[in-house]
């Protein structure tokens, strides 16, 4: 942690090295939450890089009243939900035009799920894409919430800080956000045994 | 048929893929050119604004009476401009109302606390 506050410092003092070596320690993980927001990994690729100059461009104002990674995020996140909307406004226009003969062209590599087990034959390829459908048709802050938290394992108060509101906000967000996908995917959830899935 | 508590679990074991390494290598190869390109716009900013003043200096120290009294009057000027106008767009606090301090305070304050809290 020393080593990276380190970094910063240096890449805040304009040093290129230490900026490079910040980019190797997050692009892991900042690539799999851009991932989960744009759905495909030509688009998460874009944005990445996006998010990175920003960053690079900025890094003199990052004084350390936040973690370093929660700054970046942020800016990750405010590119996803940009290039979402750019995306979603193009959509509108080329509503009418097919879909690729096959999907997988566009694609260079697939979603990949951990760990096998008896469960995966029960959640079938239908539902998968049920799932990824509805997150996707969340409001925006529900779906940031909903991703941040479920996806990444984050704590309210660092999605609070990333999405820049209150944690009970954040914990509001992400209880619509499950409500909403529980309707949604109703048609698809068996209700014996009844308990809602709350929120944690 | 699924639970929900079967389709959270799901949802929290499903992982972005992993990117070959041609993925990354690409991917290192395009951002280090964008950020190249901004060392390079950067530093001939700072060298061209170098120069400039250089310029200025040289003129003034040349063995020119006329070009050195000119630039001595230049200087002069946007020193004097600077201390009698406060600048472009600056005005003294001194000269505000009370109601245009009060605002001036309330700004200041929520530029100091929003230090980190940038929209980009």
């Amino acid at each position: 942690m020393d080593q990276e506050l380190l970094l910063i410092e240096r890449a805040r003092n304009g040093e290129r090295a230490a900026f490079d070596s910040l980019v190797d320690i997050y692009k892991g993980k900042a690539f799999a939450l851009a991932y989960n927001f744009t759905g495909n990994a030509e688009d998460a690729k874009d944005v990445l890089q996006e998010a990175f100059v920003k960053a690079y461009l900025n890094i003199k104002r990052f004084r350390g009243g936040s973690a370093f990674y929660t700054w970046f995020y942020r800016i990750l996140v405010n590119q996803c939900r940009d290039a979402l909307r750019k995306k979603q406004s193009k959509m509108k226009v080329l509503v009418d035009m097919p879909e690729p003969a096959n999907e997988d062209d566009a694609a260079p590599f697939e979603a990949i799920e951990n760990g096998p087990g008896p469960g995966e034959a029960l959640l079938n390829k239908e539902i998968r894409e049920k799932v990824d459908g509805a997150i996707n048709m969340l409001p925006e802050k529900q779906k940031m919430t909903f991703i941040l938290r479920h996806m990444h394992g984050m704590k309210l108060g660092e999605i609070a800080g990333i999405i820049k509101c209150s944690e009970s906000t954040a914990k509001v967000h992400l209880f619509r956000a499950t409500k909403n996908l529980q309707k949604a995917l109703s048609p698809y959830i068996k209700t014996e045994g009844g308990g809602e899935y709350g929120v944690v | 048929m699924a639970s929900f508590k079967d389709i959270m679990d799901m949802i929290a074991k499903k992982k972005a893929p992993e990117p070959p390494k041609e993925f990354w290598l690409k991917f290192s190869r395009e951002l280090g050119e964008r950020l190249d390109a901004i060392d390079s716009r950067n530093s001939s900013r700072s060298h061209g604004f170098a120069e400039g003043l250089g310029g200025v200096f040289s003129v003034l120290f040349q063995p020119k009476p006329a070009l050195a009294a000119a630039a001595l009057v230049v200087a002069i000027n946007l020193v004097l401009f600077s201390l009698t106008s406060g600048g472009p767009g600056l005005v003294s606090v001194a000269l505000l109302s009370k109601d245009d301090l009060a605002g001036e305070l309330v700004l200041t304050d929520e530029l100091a606390s929003g230090e980190n809290i940038v929209d980009f």
